[in-house]
């Protein structure tokens, strides 16, 4: 019907079809942008939600469908012609050059010139340029620094700063705020806000984080199993609503009630150091307690993982498990010692992509389920069907390739992976990041299934709202230091936030 | 105090030099080592045999630069080398204008990397298999030609671009100089870089990764091609069975120089230093009389170790 008139579609995507060996990702799907807005597009993990915005970028090629741009039928063979018709893409996975220096990495492809027909780059433009792109988010980075020696957020931020541009049409932003703290999410949202106010740009914003919908979002298009399930303004759709379009039914209750921990403690940390990251932490987990550890980016929750677990070493410091004490020098010694960690950045850290969901399981498991060095597969195969099921996985089967699992399934394998490996300790490093509304829930189940066993949970995690319902205390962290203890149910979330910025005067929230 | 620190920031704030220190420490003690111990080696004659053998190689391993950085392994320059030399020499004894012969045998080289770079762009072939393949066949190609022919004295115009330390050491500086530019002015050159670093995240930014390719496996193949012809005018003929296991040369010289086996990162600066360990190397080990098949061991692992340095850097890098 509006595909002829100019003014009312930036982009509009008729029909697309995109089948997958086994799936039928996109079901005909009709989705259509306006100029100057911002569309969110919303669906549990699976749904179709990055290979819609990948058929647009060329990224994928669909099977069926047509797609206009300001009106016009265009073919989008390769990302090449995306870029070239002003789309703009922000990827789930992190898509940099990590032996590049952050400035080339946000012109890559979009260099300034000094000579168009030399094909002489212009340096010093592009060093000014990509200075003032980052300013914008308030963070102070070399220029020169390669992307590799960033954290992942830092990464983030570098990514989005790139896409930013005012020569886009549209700009998609894929779970940009999956790894971002409050500052950088409310710097996101005042350029995202100026660009579409002054620039007229529209966007297509992808999250799992569901009130951000309303922060940010004028319309928002549902999709379900591949299906647009509906497109509504932002303002006609209450918060249940949408998630029960999203869900197709009820929402049951998302956090479980907790138990009260044991009196036995599982484990204890006492005076760990590590120059720079980390100043003589104590603290003790009982068995079936969770003790949530938040903080700001850079406070030091992902390094005090990392250093109990084994993956980094210590200056200082002794580690108890079940009472006694023990040194993990490696990762693989924190298993043996019963400590497990499930890394924040998943896609690098958690598992072999080129593997099926099956061996990934099996991977820290496969001495528990050998008898005489022989894998037994019987069990592991009922033990991965079993949690596949537990974590509602979307996938065709325990054989499929992890590398084809939409990017909320395969942080459900990492998780599936770590439980199996029967640990005393768990810390899971931001558990349900970029998992959809369900996946939460059975995550959180799965959890307290694990305090039941008398297992103690650290769980670091930068949603302030999951601290204050899925822990017994809570830890705040700052620049390396644990700078206040609540007791479940005592803080507000202001009150964690004051703490971890540190400051009483002039917070914001 | 202050200045003390400012003075620390200025060492930091010039990264190319810190990349190239390792290797050209590592250069400046092998080449004092062979020095102290072999009293023959340093004489101005030993040192001059040292650039002149490094300048063929080098030139060839700038061409090897640009391809590498991009992770496009190139198996088949040595062969390449030997085409080249024989399609000019074949123009030069049928009486073609000297200009026109080397034009023609720098375009027979960018055609071997066309073809290199077709082959792997669109069959998807691994490199190391692909041009393994066309190892053989370039060879095979050049014995068609010049098999049978005896291609010597060429016109004096022609013998001077190989002759004396200056002959070649004018084509290396024009390598380099080429090479330079391309990757650091241009965008091509640029996106080699991001090609090698990160194929995928490459395309998606838009960049015609294929064609990319091709256009570097050319700049290999015509390097490779000015290193024969510079070496067929030195020698003052043509043959066919020139070059052979040269490319492991080659490759060897960019690596130990610090540039990536597996692409992103690298420089041609870093390639000078490093042709010139390698040449440092074989020349010592023969001014020390170190028996020929220790001298291949050696060279073997140095290559590993130089390899290997670079995965660790990447370890730590990540
Ligand atoms: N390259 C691929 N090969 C095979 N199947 C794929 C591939 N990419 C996606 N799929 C499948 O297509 C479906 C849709 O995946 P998609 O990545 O679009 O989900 P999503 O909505 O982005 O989910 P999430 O919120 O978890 O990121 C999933 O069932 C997924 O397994
Ligand atoms: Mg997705």
């Amino acid at each position: 019907m509006g595909s002829s008139s100019k003014d009312q579609y930036v982009v509009e995507m008729k029909n697309i079809v995109k089948k997958f060996p086994g799936v039928l990702a996109l079901d005909h799907v009709n989705f259509q942008i306006r100029p100057g807005e911002v569309h969110v597009l919303l669906g549990e993990n699976g749904a179709g939600k990055s290979t819609l915005i990948k058929v647009l970028s060329g990224a994928y090629l669909a099977d069926e469908g047509e797609i206009y741009i300001e009106g016009q039928k265009v073919d989008i063979k390769s990302p090449h012609t995306a870029i070239e018709q002003g789309l703009r893409f922000i990827y789930q996975e992190l898509s940099l050059v990590k032996d590049l220096d952050i400035a080339r990495n946000m012109f890559l492809g979009m260099e300034p010139m000094r000579s168009a027909r030399l094909g002489l780059v212009d340096w010093t433009k592009l060093y000014a340029q990509a200075g003032e792109l980052l300013q914008r988010f308030h963070i102070d980075l070399d220029l020169h620094k390669t992307v590799g020696r960033l954290s992942v957020t830092q990464q983030k931020i570098v990514e989005i700063a790139r896409a930013l541009t005012t020569q886009a049409k549209l700009i998609v932003l894929d779970e940009p705020t999956d790894v971002l703290e409050d500052q950088s999410r409310h710097d996101l949202f005042e350029v995202i806000r100026r660009l579409k106010l002054e620039h007229g740009i529209s966007f297509v914003y992808i999250s799992h984080r569901y009130r951000e919908v309303h922060e940010v979002g004028d319309r928002v298009t549902i999709l379900r199993d591949g299906q647009n399930e509906g497109t509504y303004d932002v303002k006609e759709l209450d918060f249940d609503a949408m998630i029960e379009h999203m869900i197709g039914g009820q929402l049951k209750k998302q956090y479980p009630d907790l138990t009260t921990p044991s009196q036995d403690e599982a484990l204890r940390v006492e005076n760990l150091s590590r120059k720079g990251v980390l100043n003589g932490i104590s603290l003790t987990i009982k068995k079936g307690e969770i003790l949530g550890v938040t903080g700001l980016m850079g406070a030091g929750k992902t390094e005090l993982g990392r250093a109990i677990a084994g993956a980094d070493s210590l200056d200082s410091g002794d580690i108890y498990v079940h009472g006694q004490k023990v040194k993990c020098a490696n990762p693989e010694r924190g298993i043996k010692n019963g400590i497990a960690y499930l890394p924040e950045d998943r896609k690098v850290l958690g598992l072999i992509q080129a593997h099926s969901i099956r061996s990934n399981y099996a991977l820290p498991s496969l001495d528990r389920l050998s008898v005489a060095g022989l894998v037994q597969h019987h069990r592991l195969d009922q033990e991965a069907q079993e949690y596949m099921m537990k974590l509602s996985v979307k996938a065709p089967s325990m054989n499929t390739y992890v590398r084809q699992l939409s990017g909320g399934n395969q942080q459900k394998v990492v998780v599936a992976k770590w439980l199996g490996a029967h640990a005393k300790v768990l810390i899971f490093d931001e558990p349900t990041r970029g998992i959809d509304i369900n996946g939460k829930r059975e995550i959180y189940r799965v959890m307290e299934e694990l305090l039941e066993q008398g297992v103690g949970i650290l769980m670091l995690t930068s949603d302030y709202t999951e601290a204050l319902e899925m822990s017994h205390r809570i830890i705040v962290m700052r620049r390396g230091s644990i700078c206040k203890e609540f007791k479940r149910g005592e803080p507000q979330e202001t009150d964690i936030l004051r703490e971890a910025i540190g400051e009483v005067d002039g917070v914001k929230v | 105090m202050t200045t003390l620190a400012t003075r620390f920031k200025k060492v930091q704030l010039a990264p190319q030099v810190r990349d190239i220190l390792p290797p050209l420490v590592g250069l400046v003690l092998i080449t004092a080592v062979i020095g102290i111990l072999a009293p023959t080696f340093r004489q101005w004659a030993a040192i001059a045999n040292v650039f002149e053998n490094a300048s063929i190689l080098f030139i060839m391993a700038t061409g090897m630069t640009v391809a590498l950085i991009a992770n496009c392994l190139d198996l088949s320059v040595g062969s390449t080398y030997a085409l080249v030399s024989v399609v000019t020499g074949q123009l030069l004894i049928n009486q073609v204008p000297v200009p026109l012969a080397v034009l023609g045998g720098l375009v027979a080289g960018i055609l071997c990397g066309v073809v290199n770079g077709l082959i792997v762009t669109q069959t998807g072939i691994p490199a190391l298999i692909a041009t393994l393949g066309t190892q053989l066949a370039f060879r095979g190609v050049a014995n068609m030609i010049g098999a049978a022919v005896d291609m010597s004295r060429f016109p004096p115009e022609f013998d001077i671009l190989g002759s004396g330390t200056w002959g070649p050491v004018i084509n290396c500086i024009i390598a380099f100089g080429v090479v330079w530019f391309f990757l650091n002015k241009t965008k091509l050159g640029f996106h080699a870089f991001a090609i090698g670093g990160n194929e995928e995240v490459a395309r998606l930014a838009g960049i015609p990764v294929n064609r990319n390719k091709i256009i570097y496996y050319a700049i290999c193949g015509l390097m490779a091609g000015l290193a024969g012809i510079v070496y067929t005018a030195r020698v003052d003929m043509a043959a066919v069975n020139r070059g052979q296991g040269m490319e492991l040369w080659a490759i060897a010289g960019v690596v130990v120089g610090g540039t990536s086996l597996v692409g992103g990162v690298g420089s041609v600066v870093k390639t000078i230093i490093g042709v010139l360990i390698i040449s440092v190397l074989q020349a010592g080990m023969i001014h020390l009389h170190v028996p020929s098949f220790w001298q291949q061991v050696a060279t073997g692992a140095l290559i590993i170790v130089a390899v290997w340095l670079d995965f660790l850097q990447r370890k730590t890098r990540a």
